[in-house]
């Protein structure tokens, strides 16, 4: 038996009471949870659980490049490998890399590339593997965090972080971090990517209709949303060498 | 969007944190990068301040892990070209681990590979032989290295008429034992006992 599931989209995206589907309100967050030097063979790692998205981030590098026709003599190449897994979205996702993936991974790649120090290490390659074993809207926006989480971890050196995150119009509101249904069924769709060195704006994709007014306040959210999570990437990194600290003093307090 | 707080020694660093203006310290260039005056930190780690040179850089935990050329490293490398008063040298090891085709690219002046007076670069290397050096500078995408001293110099060298393996006969001679042919280098003290086996 063919088991058919037409793509039906709730009439409303808000409840009577004023809140979105979910149960959030216009400006909150999807919960989220962060994790560094999870991958024991990568030099750097770090997982995230955004609402319903799970990605997991790993990074190679600096390291040789092969082919090794595309090194370049004067600075280090980035290169992103965003992929889904099959499981990951309701329908079954074919494995090989597709139009989509590869995009993504260009557009990671093209907003990352500001913060780091490339022209420090010519003729090698950094490497990142973005793996997304769950997927419900945004994962662009929860892969470029995570990738740069595991940048920070590999120990390379950086500007500032990166981080990304959709908001958007549904139903004539502007509200923050859109979720898969919202994503699809809503107005306008807008991933942003924040550059915390200088407070620029590395990527802004824009699909759908609104009004420069809105886009200028729906541009504040964005930041102010970006700020939270800002704080959650640089507790992450701060608990791993709180911990390393910790470790260090007790094996020097049983040699003593 | 760096928090302007005082920080302290041995405290943690997040990468983007803000550290000081440039008159109180001299940034580190490996984990520290400086804008408008301002220094900020480029890594994650342990904030160190060295108080008699005023002298700022983060410690991570990477350091044993490192895969690029730090002034003052030891490296591995085989000479490449030979040119009027200076050698090229490609880096086999970089932090005492083997890299393959690795990119790194260093060049020895003549008055940086020994103590003595040598005449003519040819007295002291020749294309294919594996040295040990010192990283003393960096210009452009290419180091300076020095050979001087006892531990720096030729590990390995093979002979220029047949190609096998030479071995040391005096302090600065080395001898092939298929062809008797006799040639001089500037050698390491551990000449033919280096670990790695770096060609294959």
């Amino acid at each position: 038996m063919v088991l058919l599931i037409k793509d039906e989209y709730p009439e409303k995206l808000f409840q009577e009471n004023g809140k979105r589907l979910d149960g959030r309100d216009k400006k909150e967050l999807r919960p989220i949870k962060m994790e560094v030097d999870v991958l024991k063979n990568a030099d750097g790692s770090a997982y995230i659980e955004w609402g319903n998205n799970k990605i997991f981030a790993a990074v190679f590098g600096p390291r040789e490049v092969h082919p090794h026709h595309l090194s370049k003599p004067d600075k280090g190449i980035l290169r992103v490998f965003y992929r889904m897994a099959t499981y990951s979205v309701f329908d079954r996702k074919r494995p090989a890399p597709g139009r989509r993936e590869k995009e993504i991974s260009m557009i990671i790649a093209d907003c990352l590339e500001p913060v780091l120090f490339l022209e420090l290490y010519p003729g090698t390659a950094f490497e990142i593997f973005i793996q997304v074993i769950d997927a419900d809207g945004g994962t662009r926006c929860a892969s470029t965090t995570v990738a740069s989480l595991a940048l920070a971890d590999a120990g390379i050196p950086m500007k500032s972080l990166v981080t990304a995150l959709a908001v958007g119009k549904i139903d004539g509101e502007l509200v923050v971090d859109l979720s898969g249904i919202e994503d699809k069924a809503g107005e306008a769709d807008l991933p942003i990517a924040i550059t915390w060195f200088n407070d620029e704006i590395s990527l802004l994709q824009f699909d759908g209709e609104m009004d420069l007014s809105e886009l200028d306040t729906v541009l504040k959210d964005a930041k102010e949303a970006a700020k939270k999570i800002y704080e959650i990437q640089v507790n992450t990194l701060k608990n791993k060498y709180i911990s390393i600290q910790n470790n260090i003093e007790k094996e020097k307090g049983g040699e003593d | 969007m760096p928090n302007r707080k005082q920080i302290k020694n041995k405290d943690i660093a997040v990468t983007g944190q803000y550290l000081g203006v440039i008159e109180e310290y001299i940034s580190n260039e490996q984990s520290t990068y400086v804008k408008e005056g301002q220094i900020f930190a480029t890594k994650t780690g342990m904030i160190s301040i060295d108080d008699k040179k005023r002298q700022i850089e983060i410690e991570t935990h990477q350091e044993k892990d490192r895969k690029t050329v730090k002034i003052g490293d030891i490296v591995i490398g085989t000479v490449v070209f030979l040119r009027k008063f200076s050698i090229g040298i490609t880096f086999n090891t970089i932090n005492q681990k083997i890299h393959f085709n690795s990119s790194y690219f260093g060049n020895t002046h003549v008055s940086q590979i020994s103590n003595k007076y040598i005449d003519k670069i040819n007295d002291a290397f020749q294309i294919t032989d594996i040295i040990r050096a010192k990283v003393t500078k960096k210009s452009a995408n290419e180091y300076t290295l020095s050979t001087v001293g006892k531990n720096f110099g030729v590990v390995h060298a093979d002979c220029s008429i047949c190609g096998t393996e030479l071995n040391k006969i005096g302090h600065d001679k080395l001898k092939c034992d298929f062809c008797g042919n006799i040639e001089k280098r500037k050698l390491a003290l551990d000449y033919g006992n280096v670990a790695h086996k770096l060609r294959f």
